[in-house]
């Protein structure tokens, strides 16, 4: 089974989140409160997916995502943003990283799962 | 002057009274001889004769020496008299300042007064004799002969003014008046004259003139129009500026009325009945007015504007005229005029600037709260999902209500992305694409709710049209407006969808723009609706159909490229809304 990585500050979206794919019993699920953390985790696990979300306190999505691009280790790891909003500066930044799908909350449980398999498949 | 001498005796006077004396003797010597007087006396008739004729003589002897001596006493009065007379006018010819002359026939200088000296710097003695003519100016001796030898011949006397020379060979300035003296037989026998020095009046009156001429130069220069009107309206004094406004020469003004120029075309008589009234008040009020602005159509029919000022003044006799100042502020005005416009548009400016950063602010505002209100939906709707998986219960209505749940939360994150996306406008991917390709990309969208209404859409598509837009924005601007007119028509109908190159006259009074003309034949919009159609969160679509974003952020859209959305509706007819759009560069 794939493991996933959810890295938001939002406990509450963590666990529904976390919980809504893990009944699909498709995947393992790893949570991460920041980027801090997730990064730890990153390395430590080495998850196949990773759901990240932009605005955090400390490191926040993007620093995240810089670091994921920038480790050879990690530049394959397929990366999914769910996030609420994008200003204009923030796509700004993201033009210049690399992410596979930017998803805007609220989000169907059943799209997220489509996108993650279709990652997954190496579609 | 005719002079007659007055003689002592005459002859035949003597020779009547002989004769008389005689006649009276000889009459007495018959008479005597008669009565026989000689019978009492010898000789008596002679006697008689004698006697009468000796107190006859002696009669007319005492009587004439009577009449000598009262003739030789007023010869003596008169005699006197005229030495007075002499002496008060030699008194007088010596000590005036005039110089008194007596010319002999031939004008030839007989006599000057000693005042000669003073003014001409010639002793009397040197001119006696002399011609006069050649002490006078050459410029002023034809006039001047002229005039004495026609009053000359007509017997009056002669007043002239001219210039003569002093002995220093300078010229003066003199006024002589010149009287013929005749003879005895009516012959002019000399001339006598009377001449003063004029030469500083004569400059006093050059300065005046000079002074007069430069005051009438310096009002001819003028460039604002100088006038002075009597109480009649009729101008006493007109500048050339005035005059050129007319149509006219100065001179042509004076004695005459604004009326008598609005007669003969040159000013209008609306204007020309309004000057009088400013004119009768001030006579009336005798206090200035000013007119800030006012305008004079000329001859030619071009306006021009004025400032005005009318002053109460008093004239040679008339104390009611009245001075007018106009300054030409045509140039300023227009200047003004520019002034003007160019503020109201700064202000337009400002306002949209204002209106911008509103945009702004807001847009600022709805970010956070999206981030702030997107992410508990997000939460929710996982919540939700979560229980739906978790608790399986075989009960329909739990299932409508789980739906409910998750459609209020998508419907409500779409109201924020709306929200979104009326406050922070994106930046425009221009192309140049033609109306008709997005009217047609639009519509094609609305394909099922179009045929599920049984709706018809009718095309007056303009060719050769195209527009400088960002394509999918303008495409969700038709869209917005056309998902209104199926909306507006749940029991069918048709949309007309016209697109044309036409003039705008609510943004621009002669540049051509492209129209979007969307008419549907709906319910049309109610009077009290229309103002507000462009107010954000107002909405009339019942079950949640609306966020009330809808126009307004198609609006903002349109403005954003340079155009703008105009609806016209009737209740109960239909409503068709103008998206306009400047067309592109190098398009017809």
């Amino acid at each position: 089974m794939k493991q996933i990585l959810i890295i938001d500050d939002d406990s509450e979206f963590r666990f529904f989140v976390g919980k809504n794919l893990e009944m699909s019993g498709k995947y393992t699920i790893v949570v991460a409160k920041d980027g801090e953390e997730g990064l730890r985790k990153i390395e430590k696990n080495k998850p196949g997916l990773i759901l990240l979300d932009l605005k955090m306190p400390g490191i926040s999505g993007f620093e995240v995502l810089q670091k994921l691009n920038e480790n050879e280790e990690t530049r394959e790891i397929p990366v999914i943003i769910v996030t609420a909003i994008v200003g204009v500066e923030e796509k700004e930044k993201l033009e210049n990283l690399f992410y596979d799908e930017l998803l805007y909350k609220p989000i169907r449980i059943k799209e997220l799962e489509y996108r993650i398999d279709r990652l997954l498949s190496g579609d | 002057m005719k002079i007659k001498n007055r003689k002592i005796g005459r002859l035949p006077e003597v020779i009547e009274e002989l004769i008389l004396t005689v006649l009276v003797s000889v009459f007495a010597f018959v008479f005597a001889s008669g009565i026989g007087y000689y019978e009492w006396v010898p000789f008596g008739g002679v006697y008689i004769g004698l006697i009468v004729f000796t107190i006859c003589m002696l009669w007319f002897g005492y009587r004439r020496v009577l009449e000598s001596r009262k003739i030789y006493s007023e010869q003596k009065k008169a005699e006197k008299a005229l030495r007075e007379s002499e002496e008060k006018y030699r008194l007088l010819a010596d000590n005036s300042r005039d110089i008194i002359c007596l010319h002999s026939a031939d004008s030839r200088y007989v006599y000057l007064s000693p005042s000669c000296s003073m003014v001409l710097g010639y002793d009397p003695e040197e001119l006696i004799g002399t011609d006069p003519w050649e002490l006078v100016h050459p410029d002023d001796l034809k006039p001047m002969q002229e005039i004495a030898g026609k009053k000359t011949l007509e017997g009056k006397s002669a007043l002239m003014a001219y210039r003569i020379r002093k002995k220093s060979g300078d010229y003066i300035w003199v006024e002589s008046v010149s009287q013929s003296i005749i003879g005895d037989e009516g012959e002019i026998i000399g001339f006598v004259t009377s001449s003063r020095d004029i030469t500083e009046r004569i400059k006093v009156i050059d300065e005046l003139r000079s002074s007069e001429r430069l005051l009438c130069n310096v009002i001819d220069a003028s460039p604002n129009c100088i006038f002075i009107k009597d109480k009649e309206g009729r101008y006493l004094l007109a500048n050339k500026a005035i005059a050129d406004l007319y149509g006219t020469v100065p001179e042509n003004m004076i004695g005459k009325t604004d009326s008598y120029f609005a007669e003969r075309g040159a000013m209008r008589t609306e204007e020309c009945g309004l000057f009088r009234e400013q004119d009768l008040q001030v006579i009336k009020s005798r206090k200035p007015l000013y007119i800030s602005e006012e305008k004079i159509t000329t001859k030619e029919g071009a306006v021009r504007w004025f400032q005005t000022t009318k002053i109460p003044i008093s004239h040679m006799d008339d104390p009611d005229c009245v001075l007018g100042v106009a300054v030409d502020i045509t140039e300023r005005k227009g200047i003004k005029d520019e002034l003007k416009e160019a503020y109201l548009e700064l202000k337009e400016i400002q306002d949209q600037l204002i209106q911008t950063e509103k945009l702004a602010a807001l847009g600022r505002f709805a970010s956070s709260i999206a981030h702030e209100i997107k992410n508990p939906l997000g939460t929710i709707l996982g919540g939700i999902e979560f229980l739906e998986r978790k608790i399986k219960v075989d009960d329909k209505d739990i299932d409508i209500a789980i739906e409910k749940i998750k459609d209020t939360i998508l419907k409500a994150d779409y109201t924020m992305m709306s929200l979104l996306k009326f406050a922070r406008p994106s930046e425009l991917k221009r192309e140049r694409i033609s109306p008709n390709v997005l009217v047609e990309n639009a519509a094609s969208l609305l394909r099922y709710e179009i045929s599920l209404n049984n709706i018809r859409i009718e095309h007056d598509f303009g060719r050769g049209i195209f527009i400088d837009v960002d394509r999918n924005l303008i495409e969700q601007v038709i869209f917005n407006i056309l998902i209104n007119a199926v909306e507006a028509m749940p029991d069918g109908g048709t949309i007309v969808v016209k697109t044309s190159r036409r003039v705008e006259p609510k943004l621009s009074p002669d540049k051509p723009f492209c129209a979007i003309e969307i008419t549907d034949t709906g319910e049309g919009i109610p009077e009290e609706n229309l103002s507000r159609l462009f107010e954000p969160f107002f909405t009339t679509k019942k079950e949640m159909k609306g966020t009330g974003l809808g126009l307004p952020t198609s609006k903002t859209i349109t403005q954003n490229h340079g155009g703008d959305i105009f609806i016209e509706s009737e209740y109960g007819k239909g409503t068709t809304v103008k998206i306009i759009l400047p067309l592109a560069e190098g398009g017809r």
